[in-house]
């Protein structure tokens, strides 16, 4: 697979050569002695270049945000419960051995904490009043998708109007609104968001959509958000199959224009099921089995009621108290409907059960776009943004009356411009702005076209071409110059009306000449 | 059975039986009366408002409630937001009302449902239809109960907020319903605080999806902790399971009965509406009753006394007191009888309580009560939460300030007719009434005085309004703009008259609130201090305007209400002259008549008398038990927050 990166800048990354761009411009900053807020920006945005992305999750308390990072991480590791549970926001990144750092906000220093209290620092029936003191607290686990991204957790957001007198529950408000402040503050630090919504969705889209825009709506676009609906399992009743039910709700609120100028995707996932599955125990599996070996009909009845699975004995089932709410915890009523019917169709031991339930859940191909969208375009997406930062720090200082700091902005922000102007990349993220912004009127062919060969489906040649991946090279050229020509075409011969029609087409006729430069440049087996 | 079941079936029994001795009297009117009271009780109704977040758990709840397995469409995706009641009938009818009020509704079948209150099938309600009435067959709706399922709460519902607002101040019964897959969100709390509060205590808690949660009470636990600030008592909170019950309609599975705890949360359901207002339906009944065996009992004594007289002489007094009361009838029935004037003269004063105090009260509460909201920064992300407060506080006052004239007016008519009343001495037979209300009957016990005017205090809130949620009724109907009489049981004229109008005014609010929502929602938030002084001035002549609606209108119902009232009291007087003249004519009768005659007609006429005070001690007795099993009826107690409920509820005495 190749990557457009790679095409326009065959020895160095694009990442390496913003470093190196900031590098330059922090020494130039620097010349005269002084910092100031040019170099401080600077400074921010290379340590924030060197780390990896950054994704908080966000959304409604009860959306099962916690609940759904600990799946995504496949280990339980903040704690999750029918009662909303967390307080403080806990920021999971890569690190070994596993270990805890809780940060105040008096300026106390941190104090690192073994992993098992975590529950004592965002849970709300430990100390309150310790709570209010704690400002985030850090995890470190040598865990792979924290490899690849940071995950925040964060508390829900807090309705902005509450009536409570009883005195926990005003501190919990309190604490509540400051959180939903602090979590906006992560929101808009973060350089992407995941937003979490359950089947609190209230009567209507317009709701759905205020949650999405609503609190964190900072800096929200549609190429750092991605929407999550949890808890998919819920539809599950009547014979209805929950993951196409939740797969309708989300394919039917995707096509909302309001709803896809925020968010990227939206996808529904069964986080309780995944984290279950991920954690599923021997003895776990072999309940299941003995599960399994009963009529249909002695299942669904045992199962219609969790209450009624944990508490009474199933006819014929061999199995303690303990077993069944034990299953009922970890995998919920659907979960376990699943787990029998995977065991019935040859799952035949842990490993493979773990497997299929996984799939079925949402939660991996959740990760893969994850580390697809926010991963594979996390250096562009992340540049974009120092480069906003940088230039209007530079623009503020270019206003101010001393001379040499005029023009020592003067000079950092031509550097910026100059990068900015001879990486195709930038005029790609501007052409697809322009589209989510609902500024340019296209067919649904040029919409494909724009979308794919501008990266939203994958950064590979093939995907940019919107072909298979094992596409051979003749047609990837063919369609390459199809394409080209066609757009080419429509910049030039038809007058846009717009600023932005005009960039637009350039840009996509212009990605579409590199593309074919790229299949010439490269020797053939690269592209196999 | 709920006690609300057998006392109604009780009285029934009670007024059937005073009927077939009115038909065996041949006395048309009596009969007439006493049919009259017969279907007010049958079809008097009980008004339960379900509210809550989940359209989806709610339609469930209400399937399982009625022991339909799919009368409501359950779909996993967002439903309508459309009101819809529910209540019994003998075959079935569903109506769709649409927004367009000059467009009649449409009767569809129960298969078409969905193409109403489905995302799906109407998407953004593209059919425009605003209310959904259904009229079904089913015995758990047999006694009168209607319910009426309101669209979620929160949310961005404008158009059919303002039938959710009317509603909950007026529903003798609020079902909040929330589930057990999360616990109370700040936006039910604040859903709860604000709008339900302030205007009924009665709120039945009901948690759903038991089934879904091992752990439930935990979510029942946490659900009473943030309910009982708010409540200033610990709440008690129904964990139901509608799957269960919807299970066992299918499996028959006693199992399935008893999880869904669908049983328990009907017995409270009953209770409380019991208690709240079940038993102004049977007393209302029950004075009826009294008046028409009264009517029946004038002739009858007027006949014995004749019988057991000694001379001509003494059944010509007889008679003459007979005249006597009767040209007073007819005095009272003309056109400068002195009670039209008393009747003008205390609307008028009620009109100046009501218009005056009550309203400039209630201005006063609602503005500071918007004003404390205005100043609140927390707002300018919400506006829209602003409109929907100063609805909600002018739907307050607006009912608040119909009930109260409606209750005073009540006073006002049975002062009126005890003052008028032709109490006449007439030797033996020492009681000739027109106001079965007045104490001194003939036959009742002395310790039973104070208990029917005890039953007549408990019943004055509903002798013109049916039940306090009779107004919803109509004022529902007022709003979908059909004919005033939509939905109501037998509502009493003069209720009528003022519902309509409060209907309107509430209808126009929520015009405008509409528009300026729509404005309001493109205020920029970002610079807070413009944005919340744009958001007052846009807010504060609303209200303004809301609030001179209210008063204009509820003063224009005065002039329809007197009119209702002389009606209302004319019609009376008619009554009691008919009975007046029949007991002329039956005194005629013992003239002439020899001892023998006179002796067998008086130990007949006795055994009539006779069968009268034995229901009329029965009705005691009866009347006795639903008092004590009621509690007084009471608008909401104040809570800490000063409530626009409050200017209802007192005595002008």
């Amino acid at each position: 697979m190749l990557s457009m990166e790679g095409a326009i800048l065959p020895d160095i990354s694009l990442r390496t050569r913003a470093l190196r761009l900031i590098e330059r411009c922090l020494k130039l900053a620097t010349a005269n002695g002084d910092g100031g807020p040019l170099y401080d920006e600077l400074f921010d945005c290379r340590e924030r270049l060197r780390q990896p992305m950054r994704v908080a999750v966000v959304g409604l308390t009860n959306a099962g945000k916690s609940t759904l990072l600990n799946a995504l991480l496949e280990e339980a590791i903040v704690p999750t419960g029918p009662i909303e549970n967390t307080y403080t926001i806990t920021w999971l990144r890569h690190g070994a051995p596993p270990r805890m750092t809780v940060h105040f906000k008096d300026g106390r220093p941190p104090q690192v904490r073994d992993t098992s209290e975590l529950a004592d620092f965002v849970g709300w029936q430990s100390d309150v009043r310790a709570l209010d003191l704690i400002r985030f607290v850090e995890v470190r686990r040598p865990n792979a998708i924290l490899s690849r991204l940071d995950l925040i957790d964060t508390p829900g957001f807090a309705s902005p109007l509450v009536a409570g007198t009883n005195a926990t529950l005003s501190f919990l408000q309190a604490r509540g609104n400051e959180l939903s402040a602090i979590t906006r503050e992560e929101a808009m630090k973060a350089d992407a968001v995941l937003y979490l919504f359950s089947q609190s969705i209230h009567t209507s889209d317009e709701a759905v959509i205020e949650q999405f825009q609503g609190p964190a709506s900072g800096r929200a676009t549609p190429f750092n958000s991605i929407g999550v609906l949890t808890k998919a399992d819920v539809y599950w009743n009547t014979g209805v199959d929950p993951i196409a039910a939740a797969t309708r709700i989300t394919t039917r609120l995707m096509s909302h224009p309001k709803v896809r100028s925020l968010l990227y995707s939206l996808t529904s996932v069964c986080g309780l099921m995944a984290l279950g599955a991920a954690t599923l125990t021997e003895t776990n599996f072999v309940t299941l089995q003995k599960l399994a070996a009963l009529t249909d009909e002695t299942i669904s009845r045992a199962i219609r009621s969790a209450p009624r699975f944990a508490d009474r004995p199933v006819p014929g089932l061999n199995a303690t108290a303990a077993d069944r709410q034990a299953l009922i915890e970890s995998l919920g009523l659907f979960g376990i409907w699943m787990a029998t019917r995977f065991l019935r169709n040859g799952a035949d031991d842990l490993h493979s059960l773990t497997r299929a339930l996984l799939q079925h859940s949402g939660v991996p191909q959740l990760r893969e776009l994850l580390i697809s969208h926010f991963g594979g375009r996390a250096d562009l997406i992340k540049i974009e943004s120092a480069l906003h930062r940088v230039e209007s720090a530079a623009f503020r200082e270019m206003q101010q009356s001393n001379e040499p700091t005029r023009r020592r902005a003067e000079r950092i922000a031509g550097a910026f411009s100059a990068f900015r102007n001879s990486e195709h990349g930038f005029e790609e993220l501007d052409a697809l702005k322009s589209y989510y912004d609902g500024k340019l009127v296209l067919s649904p062919d040029e919409t494909d076209d724009l979308l794919s060969v501008s990266g939203e489906r994958g950064t590979s040649l093939s995907a940019r071409l919107g072909l298979a991946e094992d596409a051979s090279r003749v047609v990837l050229r063919r369609v390459a110059a199809e394409k080209n020509a066609y757009w080419y075409t429509k910049a030039n011969d038809f007058a846009p009306a717009s600023q932005e029609m005009r960039l637009a087409t350039n840009t996509v006729s212009r990605t579409y000449e590199l593309i074919l430069f790229e299949l010439e440049r490269t020797p053939e087996k690269m592209h196999r | 059975m709920p006690d609300f079941t057998r006392q109604k079936y009780e009285v029934l029994q009670l007024l059937q039986e005073a009927r077939a001795l009115a038909r065996s009297r041949e006395t048309p009117e009596v009969e007439e009366l006493l049919n009259e009271a017969i279907e007010r009780v049958t079809k008097g109704q009980l008004f339960v408002a379900v509210c809550g977040e989940f359209k989806q758990g709610k339609s469930s709840l209400l399937n399982a409630l009625l022991d339909e397995l799919a009368l409501f469409p359950v779909d996993v995706d967002v439903t309508t937001a459309i009101v819809t009641t529910i209540r019994d009938a003998e075959k079935e009818t569903i109506r769709v009302w649409f927004e367009d009020h000059r467009k009649a509704p449409m009767i569809i079948d129960r298969r078409e449902i969905a193409k109403y209150v489905t995302e799906v099938a109407n998407p953004k309600n593209e059919r425009e239809a605003r209310l959904l009435a259904i009229e079904t067959p089913n015995q758990h709706l047999h006694d009168g109960l209607v319910l009426v399922d309101t669209p979620g709460v929160g949310g961005l519902n404008v158009r059919h907020s303002d039938i959710t607002l009317a509603l909950i101040p007026n529903a003798d019964v609020v079902v909040f319903v929330s589930d057990a897959l999360a616990p109370l969100s700040q936006n039910e709390l604040t859903f709860i605080s604000e709008s339900i509060l302030p205007h009924s205590r009665d709120i039945i808690f009901v948690m759903t999806k038991i089934d879904q949660e091992r752990e439930y009470e935990r979510v029942i636990d946490a659900n009473r902790l943030r309910l009982a600030p708010l409540l200033g008592h610990d709440p008690e909170i129904l964990g139901v399971s509608s799957r269960s019950k919807l299970d066992y309609l299918v499996s028959s599975d006693k199992e399935d009965l008893t999880d869904s705890r669908f049983p328990e949360f009907e017995t409270t359901l009953w209770r409380v509406l019991n208690e709240r207002s079940g038993h102004l339906l049977t007393l209302r009944g029950l004075t009826v009753l009294r008046r028409a065996l009264g009517q029946l009992r004038t002739p009858l004594q007027a006949a014995l006394d004749g019988y057991r007289s000694t001379s001509e002489k003494e059944i010509d007094d007889i008679d003459a007191r007979l005249r006597g009361a009767l040209e007073r009838l007819h005095r009272l029935e003309e056109e400068g009888a002195a009670w039209r004037t008393v009747l003008a003269e205390g609307l008028d004063d009620i009109r100046r309580v009501v218009l005056d105090h009550e309203y400039d009260a209630g201005v006063h509460r609602a503005r500071s009560r918007i004003g404390r909201l205005l100043a609140d920064e927390r707002y300018v992300e919400a506006p829209a939460r602003l409109v929907e407060s100063v609805q909600a506080e002018v739907v307050a006052l607006a009912t608040a300030l119909a009930k109260s004239t409606l209750r005073r007016a009540a006073i006002l008519q049975a002062r009126i007719e005890a003052s008028s009343s032709v109490n006449v001495a007439l030797g033996k037979m020492d009681a000739i009434v027109i106001d079965v209300e007045a104490p001194d009957v003939a036959g009742i016990a002395e310790a039973h005085r104070g208990l029917w005017s005890r039953v007549v205090d408990v019943g004055k809130e509903a002798t013109l309004s049916g039940t306090g949620a009779g107004l919803f009724g109509s004022i529902l109907g007022a709003i979908v703009g059909a004919t005033a009489a939509f939905l109501t049981g037998g509502l009493a004229a003069p209720a009528i008259a003022v519902c309509a109008e409060i209907g309107g005014a509430l209808g126009t609010i929520a015009g405008t609130a509409t528009g300026i929502k729509r404005g309001l929602s493109t205020v920029n938030n970002e610079d807070r201090e413009n944005a919340q002084r744009t958001i007052r001035e846009t807010i504060t002549p609303f209200l303004d305007e809301s609030l001179t609606t209210c008063r204009t209108k509820v003063d224009g119902s005065f002039s329809a209400l007197r009119l209702a009232m002389i009606g209302d009291f004319v019609a009376k007087l008619v009554q009691e002259r008919k009975s007046l003249e029949r007991a002329r004519i039956d005194l005629e009768g013992a003239r002439g008549a020899t001892h023998a005659q006179a002796l067998h007609r008086a130990a007949e006429i006795q055994g009539y008398l006779d069968e009268i005070a034995q229901i009329e001690s029965r009705a005691a007795t009866l009347a006795e038990s639903i008092l004590a099993s009621a509690r007084e009826p009471s608008a909401a107690e104040p809570s800490s927050e000063p409530s626009s409920a409050e200017y209802g509820g007192r005595n002008p005495s």
